[in-house]
Parts: C-alpha cells; sequence; structure tokens
C-alpha cells in the first residue's frame, strides 16, 4: 500500500497562507506604526500642540500663546524659555524617553514624552 | 507504541488529529510572535491626561478598553483632582472651602463644614498627632511664612518665626465628628498641603476604580504632583505596576529605584523638592513646626506606600520628620510601609517591602 505523508499538499496550503497572513500583519504594522515619540504639549489640560520627535533633528522652536517657548531638538523637547519666577521648568532639561515629563506650574503647561516604545517603569513617584 | 495499521480509519483520524494540533501549534506560535512585537515590557496606555493641579502638574494613564472611552475617563479623573482642589482643598485659592474656613472670623467658630473638607481635616490631625509636635494640621502661619504655599521662598527672621510657631499647633484645633464643625484659635491657619495630592490620588483612583469594576478599562495609573496611585492591572490579568522612585540627586525624570506594587498609593517626601538658597544655604520645604526651619536630618526622601493616598501623603511626610527608627510604630498603625534614602545614598526598606524595591543606579546602595 501506497505510504501516506502526515502533509497533505492542502496543509502545505493552509500553512502557507497562515504564513503569507502573519508575514502581511508584520509588514501592515511596519508601515503604519505611529511614529515612535511625540511630544505632547497641553496648557490648562488642553492638548495645544504635538511635536513628532522621531523626526525632530535640527532645532526647532515653538512658541505657545502664553509665551512659553519649547525647542524641539536631536529626538528631544525642552522648556526653552518661560517668565515663571522659579524657572523649574527650565531646570527640567531634555526630555527623551518616552514617559518623560516636565511642567511650568505657574504658565500651566505640561509636556509629555509619549510613544509606542516600551517604558521600564510605569511612573515615578517624587 | 501501540501499532496501527496504515489506511485503517483509525490511522485517518490520528493523523487529522496530529494535523489539527500541529495546526494549532503553528497559530499559537505565530500569535504569540505577533502580541511580543507589538508592545514593549509595559503597555501603551489607551488613554492620557494631564494638567496642573494643586501646584504640581497631574496626569493620568489608563490601560485597556476603547480609546475614546479611556480618553474620557483619563479627562474625568483629572477633573475630579481639580474639582478637589479648587472646591475644597486650595489654601491660597478664594473658591475653596478651606480658604473660607482659614479667612473666617474667629468669633463665628464653631462653623459647619463639608464632610469632605472635615474628613480630610481629621485625617490629617489624627495622622500627624503621632510627630511629637513636629507636624500639625494647624501649621499654616509658618508655611506662609516661609511663603511655602505660593512658592514665593524666603528665610524668615528669627521674631518672626517665634511668632508663628505659637501658632502651629493642633491642641488648639477642635473638630466635632457629630457636627462636622470646626474651630481654632485666632491668628491660626489649617494647611492640607501635605496631604492634598494624596487625597487627589484617593479622587482620581476612585474614578478608575469605577470604571475598571465597569469593565471599562482593565487599570490606571495617576500621578498627583508625584504622588501616586494605581488601579486595576495594565493587561487586566493581574500584571503588577512598577514604580520608579526619584533619584534625589538627578533630574525630575531619574529614578534610582523600582517597585513592584498592585493596586496601591505611593507618596515621596524629599528635600531636593522646592528647595531654595538664599545667603549661600540651601533650604528645603519640610518645615519641622519644634524648630520651625526646615528639618534637620540625613534623610534625602521617605516613599511611602499606604492603604489611602491621604495616608501616604500624610505618612511620607511624618516620617521624613521623625526619621527611620521612630517611624516603625506609626507604619505599623497603618499598616503602612516605607523606602528611606539618605544623603550618603544608602537606602533602607520597611522588612515585608525589601523585596519588591530593586536599586537599579549603582550609585545607591542597601544599608
Amino acid at each position: 500500500m501506497k505510504e501516506r505523508k502526515w502533509i497533505s499538499k492542502a496543509d502545505g496550503i493552509v500553512l502557507g497562507v497562515l504564513v503569507l497572513l502573519a508575514a502581511g500583519f508584520l509588514l501592515w504594522r511596519a508601515f503604519t506604526a505611529q511614529p515612535g515619540m511625540n511630544a505632547v504639549v497641553t496648557v490648562d489640560g488642553e492638548a495645544v500642540l504635538q511635536i513628532d520627535l522621531q523626526s525632530a533633528e535640527g532645532a526647532q522652536s515653538y512658541t505657545l500663546e502664553n509665551g512659553v517657548r519649547l525647542i524641539a531638538e536631536n529626538h528631544t523637547v525642552r522648556f526653552a524659555e518661560s517668565d515663571c519666577p522659579d524657572g523649574i521648568c527650565l531646570k527640567t532639561g531634555a526630555l527623551q524617553k518616552t514617559g518623560d515629563s516636565a511642567a511650568c506650574v505657574p504658565n500651566r503647561t505640561v509636556v509629555t514624552v509619549t510613544g509606542d516604545e516600551s517604558r521600564d517603569v510605569d511612573v515615578i513617584a517624587y | 507504541m501501540l501499532y496501527i495499521k496504515a489506511g485503517s480509519e483509525r490511522a485517518k483520524r490520528v493523523r487529522l488529529t496530529v494535523k489539527i494540533r500541529a495546526l494549532g501549534a503553528a497559530v499559537l506560535l505565530l500569535g504569540s510572535f505577533l502580541c511580543a512585537c507589538s508592545r514593549g515590557g509595559t503597555q501603551t496606555p489607551s488613554g492620557h491626561a494631564q494638567d496642573i493641579a494643586m501646584g504640581s502638574a497631574i496626569s493620568v494613564n489608563v490601560y485597556g478598553g476603547s480609546r475614546d472611552a479611556a480618553q474620557s475617563l483619563c479627562t474625568a479623573a483629572c477633573d475630579a483632582v481639580q474639582a478637589l482642589d479648587t472646591r475644597v482643598l486650595s489654601k491660597t485659592a478664594s473658591s475653596s472651602e478651606l480658604y473660607r474656613l482659614n479667612h473666617t472670623d474667629p468669633a463665628a467658630f464653631p462653623v459647619a463644614v463639608s464632610s469632605e473638607l472635615f474628613d480630610a481635616l481629621a485625617e490629617t490631625k489624627a495622622i500627624y498627632a503621632h510627630s511629637g509636635g513636629k507636624a500639625a494640621l494647624g501649621c499654616g502661619a509658618l508655611t506662609s511664612l516661609w511663603g511655602m504655599d505660593t512658592d514665593e521662598f524666603r528665610v524668615p527672621t528669627q521674631e518672626e518665626i517665634d511668632a508663628a510657631r505659637a501658632l502651629c499647633r493642633d491642641d488648639t484645633v477642635q473638630l466635632n465628628a457629630e457636627q462636622n464643625t470646626v474651630s481654632f484659635a485666632p491668628g491660626q491657619e489649617l494647611n492640607l498641603g501635605s496631604t492634598g495630592k494624596g487625597l487627589g490620588c484617593d479622587r482620581a483612583a476612585q474614578v478608575l476604580r469605577e470604571a475598571v469594576n465597569a469593565g471599562t478599562i482593565t487599570g490606571g495609573v495617576v500621578s498627583v504632583g508625584g504622588s501616586i496611585a494605581t488601579v486595576g492591572s495594565p493587561d487586566g490579568t493581574g500584571t503588577s505596576w512598577r514604580v520608579g522612585i526619584r533619584d534625589p540627586y538627578g533630574t525630575a525624570n531619574e529614578y534610582f529605584a523600582t517597585l513592584t506594587v498592585g493596586e496601591s498609593y505611593l507618596s515621596t517626601s524629599g528635600s531636593y523638592e522646592k528647595q531654595f538658597t538664599e545667603n549661600g544655604k540651601t533650604y528645603h520645604h519640610i518645615l519641622d513646626l519644634t524648630t520651625g526651619y526646615p528639618a534637620e536630618t540625613q534623610l534625602v526622601s521617605v516613599t511611602i506606600i499606604a492603604q489611602t493616598g491621604l495616608q501616604s501623603d500624610a505618612l511620607s511626610t511624618l516620617c521624613f520628620l521623625l526619621g527611620e527608627e521612630n517611624s516603625r510604630e506609626v507604619l505599623e498603625l497603618y499598616n503602612a510601609q516605607a523606602v528611606f534614602v539618605y544623603a550618603d545614598r544608602t537606602v533602607s526598606a520597611t522588612a515585608s517591602l525589601r523585596d519588591g524595591v530593586e536599586l537599579v543606579n549603582d550609585a545607591y546602595t542597601w544599608r
């Protein structure tokens, strides 16, 4: 009697389709995934600006309506100018990783880096 | 092994079973591969909101659920903190109940307050009763004098400090729980500055808790000026949260240790926060009422994990003032855990928390 194969032609087709589907999904993800990093800027809780940090290389300056100036450069963002008395926002320095955040309390402005990149921690207690 | 005759009905069935299993395995393998590619070590939040409240940045991240629902929940949680601040707790905004209480003519005492404010006052007073006079609900005269409430810092004269210190005590603060009434001595000011952020966490966490119970999201993380609440879990399967503890010698986004926690409330009090320098001397913001000056201590930060946000916030200030040895009793009383960080970058933690703390900066060592 003829020896039967464990994988028939039909099985091969099903497996092939599965592999193709998976490859297609990965390719689709690679092209449609959000750009890795954005800086979300809010004033009084309202989003007023979103900066694409993925493509931010040369220094780019952004001035908000409240006079706060931000600079995005080399995939980072920082407070560059503010009329607040304490200057805490300026001292925070450049934000570079997902989850990094800086705030100017007197100008009610918060900047947070968001993105798909994995973080080591969910939040920082301070 | 049992011999099966090739070509028999039984052999066909076995082959089919093996094929189905193999296909199942292939699908599972591909599935897990795709999952592994689509996210990193921690989950990506499904919603995020940030704002300014209680004199600091607040943020809410939630996980799971639809993006629209997640986003509106984050906003709702932020709004709950905002409302608590402007309506109840603020010491400087005339819209708040505490402001009105502090500006009440003492001749009108005792006055009734909302149960929300009353409970916050009563619990803060009860916790600071363990401070040996170092902390008090009625500490407003000194925090105002140093400019702590408005971030307009200055070093007062000794005379000013002595006068204010005489007003900073809780034995003259009367809280009547049956009628929700409050009275205190003329010149005294009540201050919830060291517990308000924690209470804000409680309010925001309540919003997230209800959403987790309703199945709208799997969990979320709240930060009110660095006081933290974690609710539910990132993926709905009880996975822990990882919380960084700020590096007292680093920038605002650096942490020296990580804590692995379930649902919990955390607060850190550190001398690095709200510092100012005058005539070459640096002053921090945690006042010791027995001296009227910022606390002299070898500690640079204390982090507390407690049962509520208000408790974690009040206990972090209290334990910073008391020091590690003298904190044991009150920590046990409130079933709370603590991480103490010293100026020489040595660290200690209460016994049951020790295993959950990982030092991630080589400059720090266990004591």
